[in-house]
Order: structure tokens, then sequence, then C-alpha cells
């Protein structure tokens, strides 16, 4: 049972990590912006909310895959 | 909100006028891990069916390494985002380089473009020279001092860039009264100038 206890914990730090994380970096680029061109964009085509929708996904993923986990830890 | 500025400290009359970021060498371990975390994440959901059974010591075991893949795919995209929060910016006053990341720093380095004295580029290696990426190191006037800007992209015209901009830099009003005012060859040089 305190494993149970403790993937769900771990899951809200997860995605409260995720969600501040975020919240940051979108504050810094909307302040002090860009014009970002072929030549500053990763590989020439990769923009950075590639990356935070990536993270959002993955984050997400990762947080299903952690309640799945937490089940197995419950009594039967 | 935005400031209609490109980085904090920027002046009122300070204009971006090239930014470039490190090049993506830097980033690409960050980049390679992903796939790899993503697909243990799956291989973890796959296999839940057949977890059911194990012993508690397997169960613990995976739960282990479930929050390794969580922390690491944290970590990564820490590493993705500071790369690219990181950047070198070329300005009409100055370079300027921001170490910035999300959570743990918060530092910049500037260098006026009247102390620049020599800039040179370096590229040394295969991977530099197939990659096109290199350092620049620039030599602050007066001092043997440099400063070094590593993993530079295309440094080729990053270095003719920074170049053209000093001289740009010199040869305006700004950049002239910046510089030491020299005596005419007929005007006598007073003493007190001399010291």
């Amino acid at each position: 049972m305190a494993f149970f206890f403790l993937l769900i914990f771990v899951q809200i730090a997860s995605l409260s990590l995720c969600a501040i994380t975020i919240n940051r970096l979108y504050a810094y680029i909307n302040r002090y912006s860009f014009d970002e061109s072929v030549y500053t964009l990763l590989f020439g085509f990769v923009r950075l909310r590639y990356f935070v929708w990536f993270y959002v996904f993955l984050t997400l993923f990762g947080a299903v895959v952690g309640v799945f986990l937490a089940t197995l830890f419950l009594p039967s | 909100m935005s400031t209609h500025r490109n980085f904090k400290g920027q002046m009122e009359s300070e204009v971006v006028l090239c930014f470039f970021r490190k090049h993506w060498i830097d980033v690409l371990p960050s980049l390679l891990i992903l796939p790899f975390l993503f697909v243990l994440l799956v291989g973890l959901i796959m296999s839940f069916s057949a977890l059911h059974g194990t012993p508690r010591a397997v169960q613990a075991f995976l739960l282990i390494g479930y929050l390794a893949v969580l922390f690491f795919i944290h970590r990564q995209f820490m590493a993705i985002f500071y790369y690219l929060l990181r950047t070198v910016m070329i300005t009409n006053y100055r370079i300027v380089e921001i170490d910035r990341s999300v959570f743990f720093r918060d530092s910049k380095d500037s260098i006026d473009l009247s102390k620049i004295q020599d800039i040179k580029k370096i590229q040394n290696g295969i991977l530099e020279n197939i990659l096109n990426f290199g350092t620049l190191r620039i030599v602050l006037s007066g001092t043997h001092i440099s400063a070094n800007i590593t993993s530079v992209p295309r440094p080729d015209y990053q270095f003719k860039k920074i170049n053209a901009v000093k001289q740009q830099f010199l040869h305006s009003e700004h950049g002239f009264r910046a510089l030491p005012r020299e005596a005419p060859a007929d005007e006598p040089v007073m003493v007190e100038d001399i010291v």
C-alpha cells in the first residue's frame, strides 16, 4: 500500500514539475522573443514548441504507466 | 507580457543584429536518449498483464526502474530547454552570451565591441570540419585575456559578422567617442596627455 501512495505522489510531483517548467519557459520566451530563421532553428526546422508538446506527451504517458503500476501494489 | 526586447538588460538603442545557439552536437546526447525512454515506458505497459503474478521483489525492481525513467525524462527535457534558451547575441554595441535555464541558471556575459582586439576562429578535428562548428576566441584589447565561445555553428559566418559589426561600430559616431583621441601631427603634444 505504501508503494501505491508513493507512486501516486510521484505522479503528482512529475505532472506539477512539467506544468511549472512549461509555465516558466513560456513566461521567459514571451518576454524576450526572437525572430527565428532556418539558421537558428534546431536542424533548420525543429521549434521549441515541438519539444514542449513531446514533453507533455511523455510526462502524461509516464503518468498513465505509473497509475497502472500503482494498481499492482493495491491489496487484492 | 512582451517587452519588445530580446534579452534582459538590453539597452534602449541596442539592436540585436544576429543571434545563434550552440551547435546541435551539444544537445545530441539528450535527443538520442529520449526514444529509449519512450520505448522503456511502452515496454513496461505492454508487459503489465504479465506483472500481476510476479514476486514482490521483481515488482519493486520495476518500480525503481520506472522512477529512474521518469527522472531521466525530466532531466533530458531540462537539458534540451537549457540548450534552446542558451543564446549568443551580436548587437550593435556588444556580444552577449546568455546562459539561461528554466530553473537553475540565469547568467549573462558580455563583451563590448570597443574592447575586442582580435578574433580567432578555431576549427580543429574531423568532426568540427565536417559538421561545421568551432570555437571563436575573442582577444580583449590591452590584456592577454581572451573569451572563448565554444560550439559555434557556421563559425565562418559568425567570424565575418563580428568583424563587420566591429568595423561598423568603430566607424560610427559612438565608436569614435569610445576611442582615445589622437593628436594631429602638427599639434604639440601636451605633457598632461602623455601622463
